[in-house]
């Protein structure tokens, strides 16, 4: 099994477009199920190493550890449930060709052992998803898509300026000899480096003082590409940041800063989205919440924590998925996204699902998300970091006030619309939340796999050159 | 031209001064103006800034092109100067023409929709829209 075919089918399956053009809908899910296949496949073969070398040290590096083997599978599981989702609604090649490349993006961001790979993958990703975001081809589409590249600008040109001074200090992009050798460069240079890959990820990763674009690309985008956003994107960056961060090993100070602007992520976006009557604002926002206690979570550098960020991230992907999948039923019929909908109609399977979802995304028992955010404030509470577990707790309150209000919203209003959900969605919405249940009611599984991803995350688990 | 330098570490701090200047005015133009286009063309010129930073910093006048010709099969650094960044660098020419056709295609379609292509009369997203 090689790892480059997580890069190279896609892509095939683009420039082999013409010949299926009328079927792109189904080659789609093929193609994610096959990927999903291969990555589970990969589970008794890791560490996987992958190189295609030119003339050593000219060579692309792919690397499939315990933790980007995780999030892999994970992204590979949410594209292959996007994908059935839009089955139904037929041939859009624009969606097709922008999530095809969104899943080449994020695949080699967190596969790719050398920064400059980094970089190819990180515009990759940004490129499909300014695509994505514009979708809708309306003044809203458009206006988001244009915020985004602006941001997008910023975050690749500080990426570019930190890389080209790591190559111009040691000479080396592999990852794994940057790690060695970056303690031998002078430390001014160390944190302006860290500073410029923290602004290019930071953006992107949507932290703190860095995130004021997001809600309004997840407004002006589909609902069903925030899923994408919001389980995948966001979460590749997180990743490769972290993933440095642990490699380079920074001062504890640096990551103090990390888990600070954690803190104010999650506090800033649970506020907000309190404030929020628009349901995909709303989410957006939910969304940098969760980024903000897995970016608080992870800056501590310890194995149990690091264990239950990742436990976070994978629940939080799938209850965010079914969440703007439903959603993207509601807009598609009301052709509205405003927190009044959920008024407007009667679905009860739908509205279940947005209920149960939302339990999850909040951390009530038995769902998964309880398990991850309990382990989290575990975690904390054996580091006696007790501010951060009063915090989270005392903003969570913000976040089950917020949620509550939208699903209360289900039993207001007259004279309500009865809205047919096709079997094929409800399958799959049902699926996503069973799996959430699952996972809520049987932890241990997949505790370990988080417990043994991070504790390869965190051994800076490496090859150099 | 670059010999008049004497010297690479002087040439290396000249292109860095004139590079980072080039780099701060760009990044200053994309806070102040208004106009999309202008904007982005102010992400181009940073761009183009980093490029030559970085290029230009690898430059050693007393090397060849890292090119293999009859007689030179293998990269011998004793010889060539580094090809990494040149290789680096026109990979990140592409992508940013790329990025950049994007970015004004949409300005363009921005444009037709509303008749503006102004950043602060960009009000189409938000709570109550």
């Amino acid at each position: 099994m090689s790892l480059l075919y997580f890069v190279l089918l896609p892509l095939l399956a683009l420039f082999l477009m013409p010949l299926y053009r009328k079927h792109l809908h189904i080659i789609s899910v093929m193609l994610n199920l096959t990927l999903l296949t291969l990555a589970l496949t990969c589970t008794h073969t890791l560490p996987m190493v992958e190189r295609v070398a030119v003339d050593l040290p000219f060579a692309i590096t792919f690397v499939l550890e315990r933790a980007s083997w995780l999030l892999l599978t994970l992204f590979t599981l949410i594209m292959s449930l996007v994908s059935l989702y839009h089955l139904r609604y037929g041939n859009d090649k624009a969606l097709f060709v922008a999530s095809t490349m969104l899943g080449v993006g994020v695949s080699g961001l967190i596969l790719s052992h050398d920064l400059f790979n980094i970089y190819i993958f990180f515009e990759i990703s940004s490129i499909s998803a300014y695509l994505l975001t514009a979708l809708n081809q309306d003044v809203k589409a458009y206006g988001g898509a244009i915020r985004y590249m602006i941001v997008g600008a910023f975050a690749s040109l500080f990426l570019l300026l930190g890389i080209m001074l790591i190559y111009l200090s040691i000479g080396v992009l592999d990852i794994g000899a940057i790690a060695e050798r970056f303690g031998l460069i002078e430390p001014r240079l160390q944190f302006l480096i860290l500073l410029s890959l923290f602004i290019g990820f930071g953006i992107k990763a949507e932290l703190f003082g860095l995130n004021f674009w997001v809600a309004d690309i997840y407004q002006a985008s589909r609902s069903s590409v925030g899923s994408l956003f919001s389980a995948l994107l966001s979460k590749s960056y997180l990743f490769v940041l972290f993933h440095l961060t642990y490699l380079l090993h920074v001062s504890p100070s640096q990551l103090f800063f990390l888990g600070l602007i954690g803190a104010l992520t999650f506090v800033a976006a649970e506020f907000s989205a309190f404030k929020s009557h628009e349901s995909k604002r709303i989410f957006a926002f939910s969304t940098l919440g969760q980024i903000g206690i897995i970016t608080l979570a992870l800056s501590y550098a310890d194995a149990m924590l690091s264990a239950a960020a990742l436990m976070l991230i994978l629940t939080h992907a799938v209850a965010k998925t079914a969440l703007f999948l439903a959603l993207d039923l509601l807009e598609r019929h009301f052709h509205s996204s405003h927190s009044t909908i959920f008024a407007r109609f009667h679905a009860p399977f739908l509205m279940g699902i947005i209920a149960l979802a939302g339990l999850s995304l909040l951390g009530i028992p038995p769902f998964a998300g309880f398990v991850a955010k309990l382990s989290i404030l575990t975690g904390l509470a054996s580091l006696e970091a007790y501010g951060a577990v009063a915090l989270i707790l005392l903003i969570s309150l913000i976040e089950a006030a917020y949620l509550f209000r939208l699903l209360t919203g289900f039993r207001q209003g007259t004279g309500k619309e009865r809205l047919y959900v096709a079997w094929s969605h409800k399958l799959l919405l049902g699926f996503m939340v069973l799996l959430l249940l699952g996972f809520g009611l049987m932890p241990e599984p997949l505790l370990q796999l988080c417990q043994a991803a991070a504790a390869s995350m965190l051994g800076g688990n490496h090859v150099p050159l | 031209m670059f010999d008049a330098f004497g010297s690479s570490a002087l040439l290396h701090q000249a292109i860095t001064l004139l590079c980072f200047i080039i780099f701060g005015v760009a990044l200053f133009g994309v806070l102040v103006k208004k106009n999309l286009f202008n904007i982005f063309l102010a992400f181009s010129i940073a761009e183009a800034a980093l490029f030559l930073f970085f290029i230009g910093n690898h430059y050693a006048a007393q090397l060849q092109a890292p090119i293999l010709f009859e007689g030179l099969s293998r990269f011998d650094p004793a010889v060539m100067v580094d090809p990494l960044p040149q290789a680096m660098i026109l990979t990140t020419i592409v992508i940013g023409i790329a990025v950049l056709a994007l970015a004004l295609t949409f300005v363009i379609r921005y444009y037709k929709l509303t008749g503006h292509m102004r950043i602060d009369e960009m009000d189409e997203l938000g709570e109550d829209r």
